[in-house]
């Protein structure tokens, strides 16, 4: 070997990913060649400061404390995307947008709307960052009124009535010349007793319905999303899938409740570093009512063709000077010279009506949309097939004999294509409240026994590895089958339930 | 061995909150500082780790031991998102980082290990990442090609281009003793 082929592998031999010939080469050449020798040398210096470089860096980078309650209010909002009641106080001080708050924080957010969240979400970051960051910032009267107005609403928490926010969104994300974006009403009735709401947003030129989420005590609303994205030219009606509240809501409103407390803590810690927040003084607010204006001066998300930058901008903030209420806000950015409105909100209504106000939570008053039902809440779930279609499909299907008395069986599965080399996969719940019994093919074969906590055989042959199990009412075990098939079954049961479920599992064909 | 994710996910995979929950716990760390060290900005970091739990939610089900180990999958997920990420922003300007260094170091380390960071920062994405994946996992070859679902040669030209840049920065920091300077990413693979 001589130089010009040495060199090329001296990272791989200090890495020791060379192979035994190549080594002995490079040692054979090293040892006569002070060049590629000193090569070596430096290339590992590097390579020491570059580990140094990035251990030191991301030892002092952890994860945000509230990253979970974060992920978890978004998994439940995925769950179901519902909004919960609008009665924090982050959604009392900015009516109307707390939604698109909760959409963007709390991660509302499905691929199909994802177009309209983003333009959204523009606003709805550009408008919590200025509302948190501006509680820190340093002017005097800026920070008085962002804590006043802080006190004021976290302290406003009605329990009764029904809370209704109509609010009017204006979106340029792409900071398009004055009046190319588009503006939308947000409608929102929050039964604060029964836990009823809806929201309705519908585009304020053609008054068309782009997307809805509501719940009447029986059945929850979700519309499939804005699908035509920014602009509404669509005429197909709107499609709203009905699903009863039971299925589609269980337990997501207790843990909304707290995470969109939390989040607001997570929002605040994100503008921590943002810029100061000058106050612009009064002005009179378009209903005659009289409003601080606080501006400041920060980065804010805007689209360019597909992507997302981050110029500095302008923010403007609107409050009651009585009752330090939002009323309304503005987001700019400065383009060829103009200041170019990116986004702006306005509260048009704000009130706590009368508990006994007729409201139509079941949207039968809406025109032009399609009201389907849904009730197995098939269209946000995985795909679900029938027992006579895995019985069908798939070749060795291990399940219970017969579905226990009490207990509903559900199967989701994937076939791939004849022929893709990939293998099946079903998985069989059975499910009573919340217990339950899960089979499912699981590829991977018994081999590490660290784990194993327990080995036994059932009446027809199926090897049960009993796992150690992590804490909680669990058990779970990986099994054999007579035919090298792995399975995974895991249930809520203790283990002698547990096996005596387990011999009850037959091949089903 | 006591941190093996397979009797979490078989739980989290029929859904059960606190086993995700664990797993989440678990593996944050894996996905947030390969963000952080990939992209740079910890708030983009945030966003990485959330995204790529969602994902990881929404996939759980069919993730498929027999096709690689958890971590794999994973570190393929955050590595992805990270690209996309990076994709979607502005390249004009490499983003200032969060972080303040403490006053532990003496300037001249300081000064080597900024230029290299931000040397870091400047490689070309799909070099970063083999960075990382090796300088600060630790992972074989092997295993940065199976995450990165690239040939073995692959890895080690962009690991041996990546360091060959690297260097040639330090040495451009020596030569200047004072900040990073710019330099030329060399052609990407």
């Amino acid at each position: 070997m001589n130089c010009e082929q040495v060199q090329p592998l001296l990272v791989s031999y200090l890495n020791h990913e060379t192979t035994p010939s190549e080594r002995a080469l490079i040692r054979a050449h090293v040892s006569g060649c002070a060049a590629c020798e000193q090569e070596i040398a430096r290339l590992s210096a590097v390579q020491d400061q570059v580990r140094s470089a990035l251990q030191r860096r991301a030892a002092h980078a952890v994860p945000s404390p509230e990253a979970w309650n974060r992920l978890e209010a978004k998994l439940a909002k995925v769950a179901q995307p519902s909004p919960d009641r609008f009665g924090t106080w982050l959604s009392r001080l900015a009516p109307g947008v707390s939604h698109l708050v909760t959409q963007l924080f709390l991660g509302g957010v499905t691929m199909r709307n994802r177009l309209i969240f983003t333009t959204l979400a523009t606003v709805a970051l550009a408008i919590a960052a200025a509302v948190f960051m501006t509680k820190t910032a340093t002017p005097v009267s800026a920070k008085e009124i962002l804590q006043q107005a802080y006190t004021v609403q976290a302290a406003t928490n009605p329990t009764q009535g029904i809370d209704h926010i109509r609010s009017e969104l204006y979106s340029n994300p792409e900071a398009l010349p004055e009046s190319q974006g588009q503006t939308r009403i947000i409608e929102s009735y929050n039964d604060l007793e029964s836990g009823n709401y809806r929201i309705v947003t519908t585009d304020s030129q053609n008054g068309k319905v782009v997307s809805v989420y509501a719940q009447d005590g029986s059945n929850t609303y979700t519309s499939e999303g804005d699908k035509a994205g920014l602009g509404t030219t669509s005429n197909a009606p709107l499609i709203i899938y009905r699903t009863p509240q039971d299925i589609a809501n269980v337990g997501i409103q207790k843990r909304l409740q707290s995470s969109e407390r939390l989040e607001a803590k997570n929002i605040f810690d994100r503008m921590y570093n943002a810029p100061e927040v000058q106050f612009l003084g009064q002005e009179t607010w378009e209903n005659g009512r009289t409003v601080y204006v606080l501006k400041s001066q920060q980065e804010v998300k805007v689209m360019e063709k597909d992507e997302t930058a981050r110029p500095i901008g302008w923010v403007t903030i609107y409050f009651d000077v009585n009752t330090y209420e939002m009323l309304g806000n503005q987001v700019a950015v400065e383009k060829d010279g103009k200041e170019i409105v990116v986004s702006s909100q306005r509260t048009l209504t704000d009130e706590i009506l009368p508990a006994e106000t007729n409201v139509a939570w079941d949207l039968s008053d809406l025109q032009g949309v399609n009201l389907v039902d849904d009730t197995q809440d098939e269209h946000s779930l995985p795909e679900i097939i029938s027992l006579e279609e895995l019985l069908a499909t798939a070749p060795t299907p291990y399940l219970l004999k017969t579905v226990p008395d009490g207990f509903s069986l559900e199967i989701t599965a994937a076939f791939p294509e004849p022929g893709s080399g990939k293998p099946y996969f079903y998985n069989a719940t059975y499910r009573q409240e919340a217990e339950y019994f899960s089979v499912r093919v699981w590829g991977i074969p018994v081999k590490d026994a660290d784990w194993v906590k327990e080995i036994y055989t059932t009446a027809n042959g199926l090897v049960m590895y009993l796992l150690t199990e992590q804490g909680g009412e669990w058990t779970s075990a990986q099994v054999e089958t007579p035919e090298g098939l792995t399975l995974a079954v895991v249930s809520t049961f203790p283990p002698e339930t547990f096996k005596a479920w387990a011999e009850e599992i037959v091949l089903a064909k | 061995m006591a941190n093996d994710p397979l009797p979490l996910i078989l739980r989290a995979q029929v859904g059960d909150r606190e086993s995700f929950a664990a797993l989440f716990g678990q593996y944050k760390n894996l996905v947030y500082k390969t963000a952080y060290l990939t992209l740079g900005d910890r708030l983009d970091a945030e966003d990485v780790l959330q995204e790529v739990f969602l994902q990881v939610h929404k996939s759980l089900a069919s993730f498929d031991p027999r096709r690689g180990a958890f971590t794999t999958w994973l570190y393929r997920i955050t590595i992805n998102y990270c690209l996309n990420h990076r994709r979607r922003r502005s390249l004009v300007s490499v983003p200032l980082d969060d972080d303040e260094l403490t006053s532990e170091f003496p300037g001249r380390q300081l000064a080597e290990e900024e230029a290299i960071w931000q040397a870091i920062r400047r490689l070309s994405d799909k070099q970063q990442a083999v960075v990382v994946l090796r300088y600060y996992w630790e992972l074989s070859y092997a295993d940065v090609a199976q995450i990165l679902e690239i040939p073995l040669g692959t890895v080690k030209s962009r690991l041996d281009l990546a360091l060959k840049t690297l260097r040639r920065v330090l040495e451009e920091q020596e030569a200047h003793s004072g900040s990073a300077t710019e330099m030329k990413v060399p052609h990407e693979l």
